[in-house]
Order: structure tokens, then sequence, then C-alpha cells
């Protein structure tokens, strides 16, 4: 999984690029992790328009994401998602934690 | 065993006796043992009575030669490497490649060069400590690996007994579950409450294996204790989520459906937070409806985010099919669609009887996997949803000497003999835990802290309890019209609404008021339940139980006045008064 990190202005956009699984888990965390502790940032993006596939660990670690954002005050979108992905995003229903775009 | 540098055993095989002596002499100086042989036979003799650690061969020897010997040696040594060093001489140069290929390892020219000789020596022996370890290393990982798997079998059947699958003999419920490690992520059960309705769970926790499997298994506890109480599936859907979040880290959750099932009624609930569709069939195998994942999966909002709401389904006269399945199962019949995974099963649905359904989904899946193990666990649950013969529904045969004249004259005592009061409660529920609190575990409470004499009579009371309970509610506080529940239809806009107003409900209150007596026929029990609403028009309400037809809804009235010695209402509606005796007619 490769993972570019772009910013603008106050919102930081992670950009994922392969299978989001297990295998993701470590530079998952590392890209996010700087991003909750800069203050200028309020709203991180994840961009899953090169996401071919996810699982449910790809969907835990979404979550943790949130809850690290949530304490931390900041936003988290997804967007872009394939049909796929946005199928599964439905079926566990995230929409009620996430903005999807 | 060489444990160090100096510790080898060579076997030194050379026809010339003065080049034997001088090679013992330098391998001696090196700090290693050393055996000699003369010839290759000499050489196998040695070699098989006891294995040196490193062999040095001369190629040229009369009878069988170097090469033959060392083909021979490799061969009864099979998988245990030893080093071979050839000894050859200047000018046949190609005898070392015949050597190796042979299986040797190395080579020495004569005359023997002694510092040429110690460093190949000492260097196969690093290469002989290697094998050595690795082989050790093996070794060790199979014994663990036996060990392991044995661990695994017995923790496999151990947890087996603790899901007690095979405990799910309820002839409604079909399924299949299938690991694709030893143990299965995915979690079925099935159990009916103390009034029969039929609860299912699936339960498919994060990933595969054996973690997945130990997360979901506490599960299973709270859903057999709160079925067993009577509590709705919300409640149920409610608390398991708030245990799994206690104990699971995270970033793991639980996807979930519960299923209620009331065949007296002909209703099915679900609350899917997670899981793919549950599908309802009709008798053709056809799709009927779909209920949605729209919650959550369970273990991840708080508590108070938690929404406990339930979609229902009213088939009343047609019997139909709930097919449940985790997303392991619709991966094995597409990988890449889910709408395709599901529309194969739903073509076996259509294409089988529904008694062959569940065989029919299973031999499609094996045919989709090719005999490859299946990525995710699979499950795969029917339920049967049939329609209950309504003759069935006894209303037990009333004496003709109590009838719905009593009701129309309260003052009149029908118990013609002395009472004695025992002892009496009285229960108060206000609107916000009318809005809140599951009533079938309440009403069951209070059925279970009343001795009865004979055991049977709980259930009778339970019915009574609740059919007025759920008439001061309905129509007395929430002013539902119940003619609505005449056809199914009717029956899901019914139930939307009520909880429409249930939700709204500001003021009001229901009154429980029971009061057990003796008299000289026996023990009985007074019931009264009260609302604050404006009352009802209680004789419309018997009028349409007095029709023998099949509406369920006046049953439950019918139902109450054939369990009672006496049933009356009084106050315009608002306050229901059942008297019984509490031991059995005879």
């Amino acid at each position: 999984m490769d993972i570019k990190v772009t910013t603008a202005g106050s919102v930081a956009t992670i950009g994922m690029k392969g299978r989001f699984d297990f295998s993701a888990h470590r530079s998952f965390k590392d890209a996010y992790e700087p991003v909750l502790k800069e203050k200028a940032f309020t709203t991180v993006e994840i961009n899953l328009a090169e996401v071919a596939y996810m699982d449910s660990s790809a969907l835990g670690m979404l979550l943790l994401l949130h809850e690290r954002a949530q304490a931390d005050g900041k936003e988290v979108i997804l967007s872009r998602a394939n049909s796929t992905v946005l199928q599964i995003l439905d079926i566990a229903n995230f929409k009620k934690l996430f903005t999807i775009r | 065993m060489p444990t160090s540098k100096t510790d080898l055993t060579i076997l030194i095989v050379d026809d010339s006796r003065p080049d034997r002596a001088l090679m013992t002499a330098m391998l001696a100086k090196m700090g290693h043992e050393v055996m000699q042989a003369g010839t290759g036979e000499e050489a196998l003799e040695i070699f098989l009575e006891q294995m040196p650690d490193m062999v040095l061969m001369d190629v040229l020897m009369p009878g069988m030669g170097g090469f033959d010997t060392v083909r021979e040696m490799r061969r009864i040594a099979r998988n245990e490497w030893f080093p071979i060093i050839f000894i050859t001489g200047l000018g046949h140069e190609d005898d070392i490649v015949r050597g190796i290929e042979a299986g040797g390892d190395d080579y020495v020219l004569k005359p023997i060069n002694y510092k040429m000789l110690k460093a190949k020596v000492d260097s196969l022996h690093q290469h002989l400590l290697f094998f050595r370890r690795m082989e050790e290393q093996s070794k060790l990982l199979l014994e663990n690996q036996i060990r392991s798997e044995e661990e695994q079998q017995a923790a496999h059947e151990f947890m087996g007994r603790l899901l007690a699958l095979d405990k799910i003999k309820d002839p409604l419920v079909k399924f299949h579950l299938q690991a694709a490690e030893i143990f299965s992520g995915d979690l079925i059960a099935a159990a009916r409450t103390p009034i029969d309705n039929l609860y299912i769970m699936l339960a498919d926790s994060t990933g595969h294996g054996l973690t997945a499997a130990l997360a979901v298994m506490p599960v299973l506890q709270s859903f057999h204790a709160m079925v067993s109480k009577g509590f709705s599936i919300g409640a149920l859907a409610a608390e398991i989520n708030r245990k799994i979040r206690e104990y699971l880290p995270a970033n793991r959750f639980v996807a979930t459906i519960l299923v209620e099932l009331d065949t007296k009624n002909g209703r099915i609930s679900v609350w899917n937070g997670g899981c793919p569709p549950a599908v309802l069939l009709n008798s053709d195998g056809a799709v009927v409806c779909h209920f949605h994942s729209n919650h959550l999966p369970l273990g991840i909002l708080n508590p108070t985010h938690f929404s406990d709401e339930v979609a229902h389904y009213h088939f009343g006269n047609n019997p139909c099919q709930l097919l449940l399945c985790s997303d392991g199962a619709i991966d094995s019949a597409d990988p890449g669609s889910m709408e395709l995974g599901l529309s194969h099963l739903l073509q076996v649905a259509r294409s089988e009887k529904s008694g062959k359904r569940l065989s029919g989904m299973v031999r499609m899946l094996e045919q989709k996997l090719e005999g490859k193990p299946a990525l995710d666990d699979i499950a795969l649950i029917l339920v049967d949803c049939p329609v209950e013969d309504s003759s069935q529904l006894s209303v037990p045969a009333k004496p003709e000497t109590i009838s719905y004249e009593a009701a129309l004259n309260p003052e009149q005592d029908m118990l013609q003999v002395e009472v004695q009061t025992e002892w009496e409660m009285s229960l108060n529920l206000t609107a916000p835990q009318l809005r809140q609190t599951d009533i079938v575990p309440l009403l069951l409470h209070i059925v279970n802290q009343i001795e009865l004499e004979d055991p049977s009579l709980s259930g009778k009371l339970f019915l009574i309890l609740s059919e007025l309970f759920n008439n001061a509610l309905d129509h007395g506080l929430l002013k539902l019209d119940s003619s609505l529940k005449n056809d199914p239809e009717g029956m899901d806009r019914y139930y939307e609404e009520r909880s429409v107003r249930l939700k709204e409900l500001g003021q009001g209150e229901i009154k429980i008021n029971l009061q057990k007596f003796s008299t000289a026929n026996g023990p009985g029990l007074n019931i009264v339940i009260s609302d604050t609403g404006s009352g009802f028009d209680y004789q419309e309400l018997k009028a349409a139980a007095l029709e023998p037809s099949t509406r369920r809804h006046g049953r439950g009235i019918a139902l109450v006045e054939s369990l009672s010695s006496q049933f009356y209402y009084a106050d315009s509606g608002r306050e229901s008064h059942v008297s019984l005796l509490l031991k059995s007619a005879n």
C-alpha cells in the first residue's frame, strides 16, 4: 500500500493506493499520526480513489483514526471511493461516523 | 557432535599409507580426531559403523574409486549433509569437476599444503555447524507445530461444546457454518422467549480465525440470558453493543443480525448492523423484501448514540422463509460483487423447494470455490416463517354463566364468596418509563414473583397482563386505531404509527395493581390496569372479538375473557379489571 500525504490549508489529505487491508496497518498509522499532532489541520481527508480493495481490518483502522481524530477535535472525511469500497462503507453504515464524499 | 573448532571426527580414505600418516598428523595438529581407511570398501564399513563429521577422499584408488565411494556415502547419509574434500593430484583438475558432481564439496592438491588443508577444513567445519543448527531448529519447529495443532484441536472441541451448535434444534431453523480456518469468527444462536417467540442471531466478528472466534463468544451468553427473560431484540442489540464495546479494542467490531419471529402474530422483526441484507422469500422462493443493514456493527457506538430501531414485516397468511448470510458466504458466491453473490444464492432459492434450499446453496458455494478453501468464514441460515393455524389458537370453552353481560354490570360481583386479601402491589409507569421500558421482561418478572401452585398459570397470567397493558398503552394513551390491524400492510402502518406516537408521548401514566386474595375456593388474583388517557370504546373492541373470524387483535380480549373468572372495563375504558382463580378449574 502506497500512502502519500498532501496538505492544503487546514486540510491534510492522505492518499491511499492499493489494497487497504491488514498489511497497511503500520504505514496508515505512520501517515495519520503526524497529521493529528499538527494543530493547523482541522480536517483529515482519506482519498480512496486508488483503493481497489478494502476489508474489515481496514474498517477497524478507520475506526481507530476516527477515535483519535475526535479526541483531537478534527473531522475525518472519506472521499472518492469506488463502487465496491462504497458498498462496504454502506453496509457498515460508516456514513453515521464519517462524511463520505 | 562438534561443539568447537577443534572437535571434528574426520575419516581419511587413501590407499597410500604414508599419505594417510601425513594427513593424520596434520589433522591431529589441528586438533581433530582421525579415522583411516585404505580402500573405498573399508571406508564404507567404517562410515556405516560411525558416521564421521568430515571425509577426506583420495580420487585414485584401486577397487571402488573415490567418486563411487562418495556417491555411496551420500546415498547412505540421505538428507544428513556432511563435508567431503577430494584429494587429487596436479594435472588431474578435470577430476575436480567429476568430484563435485559425485558429491564432493571441495578439493586439495597433492602434495598437501598444511595451511591450505587447514583453511578448507575450517571453512567446511563452519558450514557443518550451520547445517546442524538449521536441522535442530527445523526439528523444534516441527515439534512445535505438532503440539500447536493438538492444542488447536482440543480448543476447537472445547469451543464447540461452549457454542453448543448442536443444541440449535429448533425445527424452524436450518443453518450451515463453515470456518475458513479451524475456528469460525461467525457465530449463530437461536432460542425461544418465554412467550415462544423465536430469536435468531448471526454475528460476524472482524477477521476470522481464533481471535475472531474468541472476540465474539461472550455475546452468546448475553443472547441466551436476555432471550430467556423476554427482552426485545432492540434491547438485546443495545446490551450486546455495550458489552462488546467494553472488552474489545477500538478497531474490532461485530457485524450482527438479530431476528424475532412471532408466528402467533405473523410478524418478523430485524435489527441489522453491518451484515448483508436478510432476505425474505415467499413459498416460491421469490424475494418479498430485504432487511438492509441500517446500523453500525456492534461494538462501535457508545450507548448514548446507539440506535435500537427495528424493522418489522407482517407476513400474515403468507408463509415465507428468511435467509441470513455472512459476507463470507456472499464473497464465496462471487468475490467481486456483493449483488452478484447474493443473486447467486437467491437463484438457488428460486429453483429449489424450501426444504432443499440450504443444501442447494451449500452445493453452489462448493462449486464456486472449486475445491479451494474459502477466504472467510461462511454462515448461512434459513428460518421458516409458517402461518399458525388459527384454529390451533385455542380459546378455552367458557361456561355459559359468565358472559359479556357481566361487563355491563361492573358492580355485580361474580365471586359470591368471602374474600381475604393476602397482599397488594402497585406499579406506576410514567411517560418517560413507558417510552423506554421493555415491558415484556417487566411483566414476566412480576409474574415470576407470584407463587403459583400451578406453574402453567404463569403463561396465562402473562398473557392477561400484557394484553391489558398493551390495550391501555395503545388505545388509552396512544389512541391508536386497532382496525388498522386487519391486514398485513395495515399492521406495518399500525406499528410504525405506534413507534412514532410512543416516542412523542409526553404525558400519561399506566398503573398496574395486583391483589392476591384467598377464598374458600382457593387463592386468586385481582388485576386492575388503568391509564390516564381519555378512555376508549371497549364495546367496539368486544364486538370485534365476538366475530368468529381470524382477526388476531380481537382474539386477545377474547383470550383474557376466557382465562379470567371475571373481566370488565370501568371508567369509560380507562380501567380494566380481571379476577382470576389461581387453582386450575376442573
